[in-house]
Protein backbone atom coordinates (compact mmCIF):
# COMPACT_ATOMS: atom_id res chain seq x y z
CA UNK A 1 0.00 0.00 0.00
CA UNK A 2 1.33 3.41 -0.93
CA UNK A 3 1.64 6.33 1.41
CA UNK A 4 -1.56 7.90 0.17
CA UNK A 5 -3.53 4.69 0.70
CA UNK A 6 -2.17 4.46 4.23
CA UNK A 7 -3.15 8.04 4.87
CA UNK A 8 -6.74 7.26 3.84
CA UNK A 9 -6.77 4.23 6.15
CA UNK A 10 -5.46 6.30 9.06
CA UNK A 11 -8.16 8.85 8.36
CA UNK A 12 -10.85 6.15 8.48
CA UNK A 13 -9.50 4.94 11.80
CA UNK A 14 -9.62 8.49 13.14
CA UNK A 15 -13.26 8.85 12.13
CA UNK A 16 -14.11 5.59 13.89
CA UNK A 17 -12.35 6.89 16.97
CA UNK A 18 -14.38 10.06 16.74
CA UNK A 19 -17.52 7.99 16.73
CA UNK A 20 -16.41 6.03 19.78
CA UNK A 21 -15.78 9.07 21.99
CA UNK A 22 -18.50 11.28 20.52
CA UNK A 23 -19.39 13.09 23.72
CA UNK A 24 -15.75 13.83 24.44
CA UNK A 25 -15.23 15.33 21.01
CA UNK A 26 -18.21 17.63 21.46
CA UNK A 27 -16.60 18.84 24.68
CA UNK A 28 -13.30 19.37 22.86
CA UNK A 29 -15.08 21.53 20.28
CA UNK A 30 -16.67 23.62 23.00
CA UNK A 31 -13.26 24.00 24.63
CA UNK A 32 -11.72 25.13 21.37
CA UNK A 33 -14.42 27.78 20.89
CA UNK A 34 -13.82 28.94 24.47
CA UNK A 35 -10.10 29.27 23.86
CA UNK A 36 -10.55 31.37 20.71
CA UNK A 37 -13.21 33.42 22.49
CA UNK A 38 -10.73 33.92 25.30
CA UNK A 39 -8.24 35.49 22.90
CA UNK A 40 -10.85 37.89 21.54
CA UNK A 41 -12.20 38.73 24.98
CA UNK A 42 -8.72 39.48 26.31
CA UNK A 43 -8.16 41.89 23.44
CA UNK A 44 -11.59 43.46 24.04
CA UNK A 45 -10.90 43.95 27.75
CA UNK A 46 -7.45 45.42 27.18
CA UNK A 47 -8.74 47.84 24.56
CA UNK A 48 -11.56 49.08 26.79
CA UNK A 49 -8.77 50.29 29.09
CA UNK A 50 -6.46 51.78 26.44
CA UNK A 51 -7.00 53.00 22.88
CA UNK A 52 -3.87 51.49 21.40
CA UNK A 53 -0.85 49.46 22.49
CA UNK A 54 2.31 50.99 21.05
CA UNK A 55 0.35 52.18 18.04
CA UNK A 56 -1.56 48.95 17.33
CA UNK A 57 -5.30 49.38 17.23
CA UNK A 58 -7.86 46.83 18.38
CA UNK A 59 -8.95 45.64 14.95
CA UNK A 60 -5.39 45.20 13.71
CA UNK A 61 -4.69 42.93 16.65
CA UNK A 62 -7.92 41.02 16.01
CA UNK A 63 -7.05 40.64 12.33
CA UNK A 64 -3.73 39.05 13.24
CA UNK A 65 -5.49 36.77 15.70
CA UNK A 66 -7.92 35.70 12.98
CA UNK A 67 -5.09 34.96 10.58
CA UNK A 68 -3.25 32.92 13.18
CA UNK A 69 -6.44 30.99 13.96
CA UNK A 70 -6.64 29.97 10.30
CA UNK A 71 -3.03 28.74 10.39
CA UNK A 72 -3.77 26.77 13.53
CA UNK A 73 -6.80 25.29 11.85
CA UNK A 74 -4.77 23.90 8.95
CA UNK A 75 -2.05 22.76 11.32
CA UNK A 76 -4.61 20.94 13.45
CA UNK A 77 -6.04 19.06 10.49
CA UNK A 78 -2.79 17.76 9.06
CA UNK A 79 0.09 18.08 11.49
CA UNK A 80 -1.29 18.13 15.02
CA UNK A 81 0.58 14.94 15.89
CA UNK A 82 3.79 16.97 15.97
CA UNK A 83 2.85 17.71 19.56
CA UNK A 84 3.00 14.04 20.48
CA UNK A 85 6.61 13.15 19.70
CA UNK A 86 7.45 13.47 23.37
CA UNK A 87 4.65 11.16 24.47
CA UNK A 88 5.64 8.58 21.83
CA UNK A 89 9.19 8.66 23.14
CA UNK A 90 8.18 8.64 26.79
CA UNK A 91 5.88 5.65 26.44
CA UNK A 92 8.37 3.73 24.30
CA UNK A 93 5.85 3.47 21.48
CA UNK A 94 8.30 5.03 19.05
CA UNK A 95 9.90 1.59 18.79
CA UNK A 96 6.71 0.17 17.30
CA UNK A 97 6.82 2.77 14.55
CA UNK A 98 10.48 2.10 13.90
CA UNK A 99 9.90 -1.60 13.29
CA UNK A 100 7.29 -0.93 10.61
CA UNK A 101 8.42 -0.77 6.97
CA UNK A 102 7.39 2.84 6.42
CA UNK A 103 8.97 6.18 7.19
CA UNK A 104 8.88 6.89 10.92
CA UNK A 105 8.13 10.58 10.42
CA UNK A 106 5.21 9.78 8.15
CA UNK A 107 3.71 7.43 10.71
CA UNK A 108 4.38 9.86 13.51
CA UNK A 109 2.57 12.66 11.73
CA UNK A 110 -0.44 10.74 10.51
CA UNK A 111 -1.11 7.79 12.80
CA UNK A 112 -2.74 9.03 15.91
CA UNK A 113 -5.24 11.88 15.89
CA UNK A 114 -6.85 14.04 13.28
CA UNK A 115 -8.83 16.55 15.24
CA UNK A 116 -11.67 16.44 12.79
CA UNK A 117 -13.66 18.35 15.36
CA UNK A 118 -11.17 21.20 15.78
CA UNK A 119 -10.93 22.73 12.33
CA UNK A 120 -14.61 23.42 11.73
CA UNK A 121 -14.97 25.83 14.60
CA UNK A 122 -11.47 27.24 14.12
CA UNK A 123 -12.17 27.78 10.45
CA UNK A 124 -15.46 29.56 11.13
CA UNK A 125 -14.03 31.63 13.97
CA UNK A 126 -10.89 32.52 12.01
CA UNK A 127 -12.78 33.67 8.94
CA UNK A 128 -15.33 35.52 11.08
CA UNK A 129 -12.57 37.41 12.86
CA UNK A 130 -10.86 38.28 9.58
CA UNK A 131 -14.08 39.54 7.97
CA UNK A 132 -15.25 41.45 11.04
CA UNK A 133 -11.97 43.26 11.66
CA UNK A 134 -11.29 43.60 7.92
CA UNK A 135 -14.54 45.51 7.45
CA UNK A 136 -13.79 47.74 10.44
CA UNK A 137 -10.27 48.42 9.16
CA UNK A 138 -11.58 49.07 5.61
CA UNK A 139 -8.78 47.01 4.08
CA UNK A 140 -8.27 47.48 0.37
CA UNK A 141 -7.85 44.18 -1.45
CA UNK A 142 -5.75 44.15 -4.64
CA UNK A 143 -4.97 41.08 -6.76
CA UNK A 144 -1.41 41.10 -5.40
CA UNK A 145 -2.68 41.00 -1.84
CA UNK A 146 -5.05 38.12 -2.58
CA UNK A 147 -2.25 36.03 -4.10
CA UNK A 148 0.01 36.97 -1.20
CA UNK A 149 -2.69 35.91 1.27
CA UNK A 150 -3.12 32.45 -0.25
CA UNK A 151 0.62 31.79 -0.60
CA UNK A 152 1.29 33.08 2.90
CA UNK A 153 -1.25 30.76 4.48
CA UNK A 154 0.63 27.84 2.95
CA UNK A 155 4.09 29.13 3.86
CA UNK A 156 3.05 30.08 7.39
CA UNK A 157 1.61 26.63 8.00
CA UNK A 158 4.93 25.10 6.94
CA UNK A 159 6.88 27.44 9.24
CA UNK A 160 4.56 26.77 12.17
CA UNK A 161 4.71 23.01 11.65
CA UNK A 162 8.50 23.01 11.38
CA UNK A 163 8.97 25.04 14.55
CA UNK A 164 6.70 22.76 16.54
CA UNK A 165 8.27 19.67 15.01
CA UNK A 166 11.81 20.78 15.87
CA UNK A 167 10.93 21.66 19.46
CA UNK A 168 9.04 18.39 19.79
CA UNK A 169 11.94 16.40 18.35
CA UNK A 170 14.10 17.74 21.17
CA UNK A 171 12.42 15.09 23.31
CA UNK A 172 14.60 12.52 21.55
CA UNK A 173 17.37 13.88 23.78
CA UNK A 174 15.49 14.27 27.05
CA UNK A 175 13.04 11.42 27.49
CA UNK A 176 10.36 13.15 29.54
CA UNK A 177 9.74 16.61 28.20
CA UNK A 178 6.17 17.69 28.72
CA UNK A 179 7.45 21.22 29.21
CA UNK A 180 8.33 21.42 25.56
CA UNK A 181 4.63 21.00 24.90
CA UNK A 182 3.82 23.72 27.40
CA UNK A 183 6.40 25.94 25.75
CA UNK A 184 4.73 25.40 22.40
CA UNK A 185 1.35 26.36 23.82
CA UNK A 186 3.05 29.45 25.14
CA UNK A 187 4.29 30.29 21.65
CA UNK A 188 0.66 30.12 20.50
CA UNK A 189 -0.27 32.68 23.13
CA UNK A 190 2.63 34.91 22.17
CA UNK A 191 1.44 35.04 18.59
CA UNK A 192 -1.88 36.56 19.60
CA UNK A 193 -0.37 40.02 20.04
CA UNK A 194 1.92 42.11 17.81
CA UNK A 195 5.49 40.97 18.41
CA UNK A 196 7.05 44.33 19.14
CA UNK A 197 4.93 44.93 22.28
CA UNK A 198 7.18 42.39 24.00
CA UNK A 199 10.25 44.59 23.70
CA UNK A 200 13.34 44.35 21.52
CA UNK A 201 14.89 41.31 23.23
CA UNK A 202 11.89 39.06 22.73
CA UNK A 203 11.20 40.42 19.26
CA UNK A 204 14.77 39.45 18.31
CA UNK A 205 14.33 36.00 19.86
CA UNK A 206 11.05 35.36 18.06
CA UNK A 207 12.36 36.64 14.73
CA UNK A 208 15.78 35.04 14.46
CA UNK A 209 15.99 32.18 16.96
CA UNK A 210 12.46 30.79 17.15
CA UNK A 211 11.01 32.47 14.07
CA UNK A 212 7.39 32.29 15.19
CA UNK A 213 6.99 35.92 14.11
CA UNK A 214 7.01 34.76 10.50
CA UNK A 215 3.91 32.66 11.09
CA UNK A 216 1.47 35.51 11.36
CA UNK A 217 2.94 38.79 12.57
CA UNK A 218 5.26 39.70 9.68
CA UNK A 219 3.11 38.41 6.80
CA UNK A 220 0.08 40.26 8.16
CA UNK A 221 1.94 43.55 7.94
CA UNK A 222 1.86 43.40 4.15
CA UNK A 223 -1.91 43.12 4.16
CA UNK A 224 -2.29 45.70 6.94
CA UNK A 225 0.10 47.97 5.02
CA UNK A 226 2.71 48.67 7.65
CA UNK A 227 5.59 49.45 5.34
CA UNK A 228 8.36 49.13 7.92
CA UNK A 229 7.91 45.35 7.99
CA UNK A 230 7.68 44.66 4.25
CA UNK A 231 11.15 43.06 3.97
CA UNK A 232 10.28 40.58 6.68
CA UNK A 233 6.92 39.79 5.07
CA UNK A 234 8.63 38.66 1.88
CA UNK A 235 11.32 36.76 3.72
CA UNK A 236 8.99 34.07 4.99
CA UNK A 237 9.39 31.59 2.08
CA UNK A 238 13.16 31.57 2.69
CA UNK A 239 12.56 31.02 6.40
CA UNK A 240 10.28 28.12 5.50
CA UNK A 241 12.94 26.46 3.34
CA UNK A 242 15.63 26.88 6.02
CA UNK A 243 13.30 25.43 8.64
CA UNK A 244 12.45 22.39 6.52
CA UNK A 245 16.17 21.67 6.14
CA UNK A 246 16.71 22.15 9.84
CA UNK A 247 13.85 19.80 10.75
CA UNK A 248 15.36 17.04 8.64
CA UNK A 249 18.78 17.57 10.24
CA UNK A 250 17.45 17.62 13.80
CA UNK A 251 15.31 14.54 13.27
CA UNK A 252 18.07 12.49 11.62
CA UNK A 253 20.57 13.46 14.27
CA UNK A 254 18.11 12.85 17.11
CA UNK A 255 16.92 9.46 15.93
CA UNK A 256 20.54 8.27 15.74
CA UNK A 257 21.16 9.32 19.31
CA UNK A 258 17.81 8.07 20.57
CA UNK A 259 17.81 5.35 23.19
CA UNK A 260 14.57 3.55 23.81
CA UNK A 261 13.25 3.73 27.39
CA UNK A 262 11.69 0.31 26.81
CA UNK A 263 13.54 -2.91 27.43
CA UNK B 1 -1.45 9.77 57.73
CA UNK B 2 1.97 8.29 57.28
CA UNK B 3 1.03 6.35 54.13
CA UNK B 4 -0.25 9.48 52.43
CA UNK B 5 2.98 11.24 53.31
CA UNK B 6 4.85 8.43 51.59
CA UNK B 7 2.77 8.97 48.46
CA UNK B 8 3.78 12.59 48.53
CA UNK B 9 7.41 11.67 48.99
CA UNK B 10 7.34 9.28 46.06
CA UNK B 11 5.79 11.98 43.87
CA UNK B 12 8.62 14.30 44.89
CA UNK B 13 11.14 11.64 43.89
CA UNK B 14 9.40 11.05 40.55
CA UNK B 15 9.50 14.74 39.85
CA UNK B 16 13.15 15.19 40.81
CA UNK B 17 14.25 12.22 38.68
CA UNK B 18 13.69 14.11 35.41
CA UNK B 19 16.00 17.02 36.06
CA UNK B 20 16.00 18.34 32.51
CA UNK B 21 12.23 18.52 32.81
CA UNK B 22 12.47 20.74 35.88
CA UNK B 23 14.87 23.05 34.09
CA UNK B 24 12.42 23.11 31.18
CA UNK B 25 9.57 23.93 33.56
CA UNK B 26 11.48 26.85 35.06
CA UNK B 27 12.55 28.22 31.68
CA UNK B 28 9.08 27.91 30.17
CA UNK B 29 7.44 29.58 33.15
CA UNK B 30 10.04 32.34 33.13
CA UNK B 31 9.38 32.91 29.46
CA UNK B 32 5.61 33.00 30.03
CA UNK B 33 6.03 35.43 32.86
CA UNK B 34 8.36 37.64 30.87
CA UNK B 35 5.90 37.76 27.98
CA UNK B 36 3.00 38.71 30.24
CA UNK B 37 5.02 41.35 32.08
CA UNK B 38 6.23 42.89 28.82
CA UNK B 39 2.71 42.98 27.42
CA UNK B 40 1.38 44.71 30.53
CA UNK B 41 4.30 47.13 30.40
CA UNK B 42 3.25 48.06 26.88
CA UNK B 43 -0.37 48.46 28.00
CA UNK B 44 0.70 50.70 30.86
CA UNK B 45 3.16 52.67 28.70
CA UNK B 46 0.81 55.65 28.37
CA UNK B 47 -1.00 55.45 31.72
CA UNK B 48 0.03 55.15 35.35
CA UNK B 49 -3.23 53.64 36.59
CA UNK B 50 -6.00 51.79 34.80
CA UNK B 51 -9.33 51.30 36.63
CA UNK B 52 -7.53 52.37 39.80
CA UNK B 53 -4.89 49.62 39.57
CA UNK B 54 -1.21 50.52 39.35
CA UNK B 55 1.37 48.73 37.25
CA UNK B 56 3.23 47.43 40.28
CA UNK B 57 0.01 45.83 41.54
CA UNK B 58 -0.41 44.00 38.24
CA UNK B 59 3.28 43.05 38.23
CA UNK B 60 3.15 41.37 41.64
CA UNK B 61 -0.17 39.76 40.65
CA UNK B 62 1.52 38.21 37.61
CA UNK B 63 4.67 37.02 39.40
CA UNK B 64 2.98 35.53 42.46
CA UNK B 65 0.19 34.27 40.23
CA UNK B 66 2.73 32.33 38.19
CA UNK B 67 4.22 30.76 41.32
CA UNK B 68 0.71 29.81 42.40
CA UNK B 69 -0.08 28.37 38.99
CA UNK B 70 3.04 26.20 39.16
CA UNK B 71 1.83 24.96 42.53
CA UNK B 72 -1.70 24.02 41.45
CA UNK B 73 -0.52 22.56 38.14
CA UNK B 74 -3.00 21.16 35.66
CA UNK B 75 -5.19 19.29 38.12
CA UNK B 76 -5.50 15.57 38.70
CA UNK B 77 -8.13 14.86 36.04
CA UNK B 78 -5.66 13.20 33.66
CA UNK B 79 -4.34 10.87 36.33
CA UNK B 80 -7.83 9.94 37.54
CA UNK B 81 -9.26 9.29 34.09
CA UNK B 82 -6.17 7.24 33.23
CA UNK B 83 -6.71 5.13 36.35
CA UNK B 84 -10.31 4.44 35.38
CA UNK B 85 -9.67 3.86 31.67
CA UNK B 86 -6.71 1.54 32.08
CA UNK B 87 -8.15 -0.33 35.05
CA UNK B 88 -5.27 0.63 37.33
CA UNK B 89 -7.95 1.72 39.77
CA UNK B 90 -8.43 -1.98 40.67
CA UNK B 91 -5.21 -2.07 42.69
CA UNK B 92 -6.04 1.25 44.33
CA UNK B 93 -9.41 -0.05 45.44
CA UNK B 94 -7.80 -3.10 47.03
CA UNK B 95 -5.48 -1.03 49.19
CA UNK B 96 -6.63 0.28 52.59
CA UNK B 97 -6.68 3.91 51.56
CA UNK B 98 -8.88 6.76 50.52
CA UNK B 99 -8.54 7.04 46.76
CA UNK B 100 -9.06 10.80 46.75
CA UNK B 101 -6.49 11.37 49.49
CA UNK B 102 -3.98 9.29 47.58
CA UNK B 103 -4.49 11.32 44.40
CA UNK B 104 -4.36 14.57 46.33
CA UNK B 105 -1.08 13.71 48.06
CA UNK B 106 0.49 12.48 44.87
CA UNK B 107 -0.33 15.78 43.21
CA UNK B 108 0.77 17.72 46.27
CA UNK B 109 4.26 16.20 45.93
CA UNK B 110 4.53 17.58 42.42
CA UNK B 111 3.13 20.91 43.55
CA UNK B 112 5.62 21.26 46.39
CA UNK B 113 8.58 20.62 44.09
CA UNK B 114 7.36 23.19 41.57
CA UNK B 115 6.51 25.70 44.28
CA UNK B 116 9.93 25.44 45.90
CA UNK B 117 11.96 25.47 42.70
CA UNK B 118 10.07 28.18 40.86
CA UNK B 119 9.09 30.10 43.99
CA UNK B 120 12.69 30.50 45.16
CA UNK B 121 13.81 31.86 41.81
CA UNK B 122 10.91 34.30 41.58
CA UNK B 123 11.24 35.40 45.19
CA UNK B 124 14.83 36.46 44.58
CA UNK B 125 13.52 38.68 41.83
CA UNK B 126 10.76 40.13 44.02
CA UNK B 127 13.15 40.81 46.90
CA UNK B 128 15.51 42.47 44.48
CA UNK B 129 12.68 44.86 43.50
CA UNK B 130 11.90 45.47 47.16
CA UNK B 131 9.92 48.68 46.67
CA UNK B 132 7.17 46.71 44.89
CA UNK B 133 6.45 44.47 47.85
CA UNK B 134 7.10 47.03 50.59
CA UNK B 135 3.40 47.61 51.31
CA UNK B 136 2.67 43.94 52.06
CA UNK B 137 2.36 43.06 55.73
CA UNK B 138 3.00 39.53 57.06
CA UNK B 139 -0.71 39.41 57.90
CA UNK B 140 -1.60 39.97 54.26
CA UNK B 141 0.84 37.32 53.11
CA UNK B 142 -0.76 34.90 55.57
CA UNK B 143 -4.17 35.77 54.06
CA UNK B 144 -2.83 34.97 50.58
CA UNK B 145 -1.35 31.67 51.77
CA UNK B 146 -4.53 30.50 53.52
CA UNK B 147 -6.76 31.48 50.63
CA UNK B 148 -4.36 29.84 48.16
CA UNK B 149 -4.38 26.54 50.08
CA UNK B 150 -8.19 26.40 50.05
CA UNK B 151 -8.16 27.37 46.38
CA UNK B 152 -5.84 24.44 45.65
CA UNK B 153 -8.23 22.05 47.36
CA UNK B 154 -11.18 23.39 45.33
CA UNK B 155 -9.13 22.89 42.16
CA UNK B 156 -8.15 19.34 43.02
CA UNK B 157 -11.72 18.41 43.98
CA UNK B 158 -13.02 19.90 40.76
CA UNK B 159 -10.53 18.05 38.60
CA UNK B 160 -11.28 14.86 40.55
CA UNK B 161 -14.94 15.17 39.53
CA UNK B 162 -13.94 15.78 35.90
CA UNK B 163 -11.56 12.82 35.85
CA UNK B 164 -14.28 10.46 37.08
CA UNK B 165 -16.62 11.41 34.24
CA UNK B 166 -14.37 9.39 31.91
CA UNK B 167 -16.30 6.35 33.15
CA UNK B 168 -19.37 7.63 31.29
CA UNK B 169 -17.80 9.43 28.34
CA UNK B 170 -14.89 7.07 27.65
CA UNK B 171 -12.41 9.88 28.03
CA UNK B 172 -12.27 13.17 29.85
CA UNK B 173 -9.92 15.19 27.64
CA UNK B 174 -12.75 17.39 26.38
CA UNK B 175 -14.04 18.31 29.82
CA UNK B 176 -10.47 18.95 31.03
CA UNK B 177 -9.95 21.31 28.13
CA UNK B 178 -13.20 23.12 28.93
CA UNK B 179 -12.03 23.38 32.53
CA UNK B 180 -8.68 24.84 31.45
CA UNK B 181 -10.38 27.26 29.06
CA UNK B 182 -12.92 28.47 31.59
CA UNK B 183 -10.20 28.74 34.19
CA UNK B 184 -8.21 31.05 31.92
CA UNK B 185 -11.34 32.95 30.88
CA UNK B 186 -13.11 33.35 34.20
CA UNK B 187 -10.34 32.85 36.74
CA UNK B 188 -8.42 35.98 35.85
CA UNK B 189 -5.17 34.17 35.06
CA UNK B 190 -4.02 36.77 32.58
CA UNK B 191 -6.17 39.83 33.17
CA UNK B 192 -7.20 40.65 36.75
CA UNK B 193 -10.98 40.38 37.19
CA UNK B 194 -11.16 44.09 38.16
CA UNK B 195 -10.69 44.99 34.50
CA UNK B 196 -13.58 42.82 33.30
CA UNK B 197 -16.76 44.51 32.09
CA UNK B 198 -19.62 44.49 34.59
CA UNK B 199 -21.71 41.83 32.83
CA UNK B 200 -18.74 39.44 32.82
CA UNK B 201 -17.98 40.12 36.45
CA UNK B 202 -21.57 39.07 37.20
CA UNK B 203 -20.91 35.69 35.56
CA UNK B 204 -17.51 35.33 37.19
CA UNK B 205 -18.92 35.87 40.66
CA UNK B 206 -21.30 32.91 40.54
CA UNK B 207 -18.75 30.42 39.16
CA UNK B 208 -15.97 28.72 41.13
CA UNK B 209 -13.05 29.69 38.86
CA UNK B 210 -12.58 33.12 40.37
CA UNK B 211 -12.24 31.58 43.81
CA UNK B 212 -9.45 29.30 42.60
CA UNK B 213 -7.18 31.91 41.11
CA UNK B 214 -8.26 35.52 41.37
CA UNK B 215 -9.38 35.60 45.00
CA UNK B 216 -6.08 34.48 46.60
CA UNK B 217 -4.14 36.80 44.32
CA UNK B 218 -6.50 39.78 44.66
CA UNK B 219 -5.02 40.70 48.04
CA UNK B 220 -1.77 41.47 46.23
CA UNK B 221 -3.29 43.79 43.64
CA UNK B 222 -4.88 46.07 46.15
CA UNK B 223 -3.99 45.88 49.83
CA UNK B 224 -7.45 47.12 50.81
CA UNK B 225 -8.96 43.89 49.49
CA UNK B 226 -7.91 42.35 52.80
CA UNK B 227 -11.20 43.33 54.42
CA UNK B 228 -13.08 40.97 52.12
CA UNK B 229 -10.87 38.09 53.28
CA UNK B 230 -13.34 36.31 55.60
CA UNK B 231 -16.25 36.59 53.20
CA UNK B 232 -14.14 35.14 50.40
CA UNK B 233 -12.82 32.31 52.55
CA UNK B 234 -16.37 31.33 53.51
CA UNK B 235 -17.41 31.22 49.85
CA UNK B 236 -14.30 29.19 49.06
CA UNK B 237 -15.15 26.68 51.77
CA UNK B 238 -18.70 26.42 50.41
CA UNK B 239 -17.29 25.62 46.95
CA UNK B 240 -15.03 22.99 48.55
CA UNK B 241 -18.05 21.41 50.19
CA UNK B 242 -19.99 21.51 46.92
CA UNK B 243 -17.29 19.73 44.93
CA UNK B 244 -16.62 17.27 47.76
CA UNK B 245 -20.28 16.21 47.69
CA UNK B 246 -20.41 16.02 43.88
CA UNK B 247 -17.16 14.05 43.88
CA UNK B 248 -18.45 11.59 46.44
CA UNK B 249 -21.68 10.98 44.52
CA UNK B 250 -19.84 10.58 41.21
CA UNK B 251 -17.23 8.28 42.73
CA UNK B 252 -19.90 5.98 44.19
CA UNK B 253 -21.76 5.87 40.90
CA UNK B 254 -18.54 5.29 38.96
CA UNK B 255 -17.53 2.36 41.14
CA UNK B 256 -20.86 0.70 40.35
CA UNK B 257 -20.65 1.39 36.65
CA UNK B 258 -17.03 0.74 35.75
CA UNK B 259 -15.81 -2.44 34.15
CA UNK B 260 -12.26 -3.67 34.63
CA UNK B 261 -11.01 -6.09 32.04
CA UNK B 262 -8.28 -8.57 32.85
CA UNK B 263 -7.09 -9.74 36.22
Amino acid sequence: MGYFGLWIEYMKKAIKQWNEFRMDFIFISIASIISIGLGVLNIEIIFTQVDSILGWTKYEVIWMLGFFTLIQCIFNVFFVNCFDVSSWVHSGNLDILRTRPRSVVFQLLFTERYNIEFPIDQLIMGIALLVWSGVKLQLSWTVGKCIFFVVTILVSTIIYTCIIFIISAMSLWSVKSNYFVEFMFELEEVNQYPLNVYGTGITFLLTYIIPIGFVSFYPCQYILEHKEYYEYAFLSPIVAIVLIGLSVLVWNFGIKRYQSPNS
Amino acid sequence: MNKYFMYMLSAVKCELYYKVNIVGMVLTSMFTLLIQVKLWQAIYSDNTTLSGITYSGVFVYLVVGMIFRKFIGNGIDDAISDDFESGKIATDLLRPQNYFMKSLCFDLGRGVVHLVVFGCISLIYLIWNRELVASYTPRLILCVAISAMIAYIIYVLMSFCIGITSVWFGRSIGLSMIKAGLFALLGGTFIPVDFYPVWLQGIVNVLPFKYIYYVPMSFLIDVSNERTFWLNVIIQILWCAFFAIVGKVLYRAAKKRMVIQGG
